[in-house]
């Protein structure tokens, strides 16, 4: 994940979420902007409708 | 660990005052199994003050020694992100329990070490407990709970809350804290902020320990108003500083103070567990259980069809089992009913007698008999909720609630709305922005209730052929889901502008509800139901009865014409008029205030129905006869949207804690349904060409 679009108010959320800008996680299901659901830090975590829009990623193959 | 130290009773004679502990950590944490595990059957629940977050208190024993235990609610963080944060910090600094145990899930320790870290900077006494500490060893973590205890400069103690496994020394460690015979409870670890940012939190630290206010947790303190997390009660001089060295630091890492302060929480983290956490390889056989159904129930296609199913299996449930109970209800209220009257000589017209029976009989009664639907209701959502299926019942709904602008949160109080207003408005605690809240809210009474099934019951087949019956009730419930449709729409770019906060919320593992769990979700709530709405029910049943007894008539079956509420509804019948209403209709529904159901019932006696006779068939054939089919359905519409229900505007009232918003809802949806009657009576007019 390299950074979220959003208000400071949810950045920081995600952030304690485990959800911080160069953190890494899996994407499990995934709907085209849909919910998804993935996994981060050990936890599986629903992203709302929307949330998918805002994250920008990195694709990394391992 | 050292569990070595037997406590020694307290031999004094006087009874010590008992210890407080409070209990911490993130939802799904298991902290309800622990606080059960401690306390057995010796607690009760109420609400913070001024807040409708519950908590819940109970007692516990060890070696002589006696604790009070108080639930705090499930936190990710302690900044002041969502209700339930503001109020475990001010308890926190309010109440200084003597000590705070956080509960820990062993098997996702990082991420829940994050609450333990800033409980540790706030600097209360602390023990951690790491709880499914059988769950992680099974997902093959191995954590040295010695060393994770010096890491982090707190006693640790593992423990699995449903087993009760681990409770005894988890005891014995608080006890140890409480009776200051364990100094490592103050951590005198810190997170180090790194070299651009920790000498401005000591400097604003010194700052704050000069001036006073809140100098016991003063790092506690420079923090917090370093990421401006809206703490008051500093001095100007203190917030000028702070705000200085926000903009300093922000200027120099070029990032978000509170990012970079979380980042390096969560970096001191994981250096804990790379020295105390060693993973070894092992079939994680829960993960992937929970995985395994995920694939099936998260699923495209087959997700929403297994829930709908699952939804319309609950309903079925809920209404067939409580149909039997309801009835049972009826009988013993009717039963008690008799057995007052029967205190007088048959057919006395006492004031006394008429209170007890017709008013707060009637009144609380009619609500009371609800409460088979309640709770049972109540206890199917605890299972979704114990199992883990409400949280991906919210994953298959977001996207269609989305689209009008609620997300799938807000679908679960909708559901249940179907059933009955009142637990439907208490689910929406889970929403956490007030906005989606309150949208939420508003809307939540348009759900045709199970009160107002009875209404229709009553007058669609007096004016529809049965061939029609069904899809006028059909289009009643439509009707009533579209209305709600536009409305939240139309709040979300009025009132509560602005584009939905998207949500982020954890997938727990499934679980196996365990009954004890399940009725104590069940009677906590039926129990808030039953008290909050009982007593303001009560008291508006009383107002009402009084308003319809009195000025005294000669005639009993002329009494409710002669009453003051059936001088009212005169009053108002013109106000109605439009909507094609006659004076026993507005009086009718003023009588239904309380309740919905009523209005069939005062129908029946506007109408000199003998209510020894076959009441709803004669009530039937005097309504066909004074009323059209459209006027009919007009009735049933304005029932449908318009004035909710006392235990609505009650739960209102609790949830919102403003008259402000109970008046919206309750005049909104007042007008709202006098224009929606009002159109369709005048234009069925239009096309029937009857009028009168």
């Amino acid at each position: 994940m390299v950074t979220c679009r959003g208000g400071l108010g949810l950045q920081r959320r995600l952030a304690e979420m485990g959800l911080g800008a160069g953190s890494r996680f899996v994407v499990e299901t995934s709907g085209r902007q849909g919910p998804c659901v993935i996994v981060v830090k050990g936890a599986r975590l629903i992203l709302g409708h929307g949330m998918v829009g805002r994250l920008f990623v990195r694709r990394r193959n391992d | 660990m050292d569990n070595g130290i037997a406590i020694q009773p307290t031999l004094s004679p006087v009874k010590p005052k008992p210890f407080r502990i409070a209990l911490a950590g993130n939802p799904n944490a298991g902290k309800t199994t622990i606080f059960n595990a401690l306390t057995g059957d010796r607690q009760h629940v109420g609400n913070y003050p001024g807040v409708t977050v519950e908590k819940k208190e109970g007692m516990a024993e060890f070696a002589g020694a006696s604790f009070t235990v108080v639930d705090l609610p499930g936190t990710y963080s302690l900044s002041a992100g969502s209700l339930e944060e503001i109020v475990t910090r001010d308890f926190l600094l309010a109440e200084q329990p003597d000590v705070v145990v956080d509960i820990v899930d062993a098997s996702n320790l990082e991420r829940h070490l994050y609450l333990a870290v800033q409980l540790m900077e706030l600097g209360v006494p602390l023990v951690l407990a790491l709880n499914m500490s059988d769950v992680a060893r099974a997902k093959g973590f191995r954590i040295n709970h010695t060393k994770l205890a010096k890491l982090l400069g707190v006693p640790v103690v593992p423990t699995e809350g449903h087993t009760g496994r681990g409770i005894p020394e988890l005891l014995q460690a608080v006890a140890k804290v409480c009776q200051k015979l364990d100094s490592q409870s103050l951590s005198t670890r810190q997170v180090d902020y790194g070299h651009e940012v920790e000498p401005h939190v000591e400097q604003l630290t010194a700052a704050i320990r000069r001036r006073g206010a809140g100098s016991e947790h003063a790092r506690w303190h420079a923090l917090q108003l370093l990421a401006g997390d809206g703490l008051t009660g500093h001095d100007d001089d203190v917030n000028r500083e702070a705000a200085r060295l926000r903009a300093h630091i922000e200027r120099i890492s070029g990032a978000d103070i509170g990012m970079v302060l979380t980042d390096a929480r969560y970096g001191f983290i994981a250096g804990a567990c790379t020295e105390a956490v060693s993973q070894v390889e092992t079939a994680e056989t829960r993960l992937s259980r929970s995985e395994r159904i995920d694939r099936v129930v998260l699923n495209r296609w087959l997700g929403l069809p297994i829930f709908a199913g699952l939804m319309y299996v609950l309903f079925y449930l809920t209404f067939a089992l409580a149909a039997p109970l309801t009835k049972g209800l009826e009988a013993v209220f009717g039963q008690i009913g008799g057995f007052v009257s029967s205190w007088w000589p048959a057919g006395s017209h006492s004031l006394l007698k008429s209170l007890l029976v017709d008013g707060i009989g009637g009144g609380v009664g009619g609500v009371l008999v609800f409460l088979p639907n309640i709770l049972l209701l109540f206890l199917a959502i605890a299972l979704l909720e114990d199992t883990g299926y409400m949280a991906r019942a919210v994953f298959i709904t977001d996207r269609w609630m989305h689209k009008i602008g609620l997300h799938g949160k807000s679908f679960i109080p909708m559901l249940i709305g179907f059933g009955c207003t009142v637990p439907a408005i208490m689910a929406t605690r889970t929403l956490e922005t007030r906005r989606d809240r309150l949208t939420t809210i508003l809307v939540l009474p348009l759900m045709s209730c199970g009160a107002r099934l009875l209404i229709y019951a009553l007058f669609i087949p007096a004016f529809f052929p049965p061939a029609w019956q069904a899809p006028v009730l059909w289009l009643l419930y439509i009707i009533g889901i579209l209305l709600a449709v536009g409305l939240a729409k139309l709040l979300r770019v009025t009132l509560f502008a602005g584009e939905p906060v998207p949500f982020v919320m954890e997938l727990p593992p499934y679980r196996l509800p365990t009954w004890r769990g399940l009725l104590q979700h069940m009677g906590e709530r039926g129990w808030l139901f039953v008290r909050k709405a009982g007593t303001i029910i009560l008291g508006f049943a009383i107002v009402l009865w009084a308003l319809s007894v009195w000025p005294r008539a000669d005639r009993p079956e002329q009494q409710l014409e002669h009453s003051a509420i059936g001088h009212i509804g005169k009053g108002i019948a013109p106000l109605f008029k439009p909507l094609g209403f006659d004076w026993k209709v507005s009086t009718s529904l003023l009588s239904a205030l309380a309740a919905k159901e009523l209005f069939v019932a005062q129908m029946g006696i506007v109408h000199s129905v003998d209510a020894t006779q076959n009441a709803s068939a004669t009530l039937r054939a005097k309504l066909q006869a004074a009323y059209t089919p459209l006027q009919g359905f007009c009735i049933m519409l304005f029932c449908l949207i318009g004035m909710p229900c006392l235990a609505t505007v009650a739960v209102t009232k609790q949830e919102t804690g403003s008259w402000n918003w109970v008046a919206l809802q309750w005049g909104g949806l007042t007008v709202l349904a006098w224009t929606v009657t009002t159109l369709v009576y005048q234009i069925g007019n239009l096309f029937s060409g009857r009028n009168i």
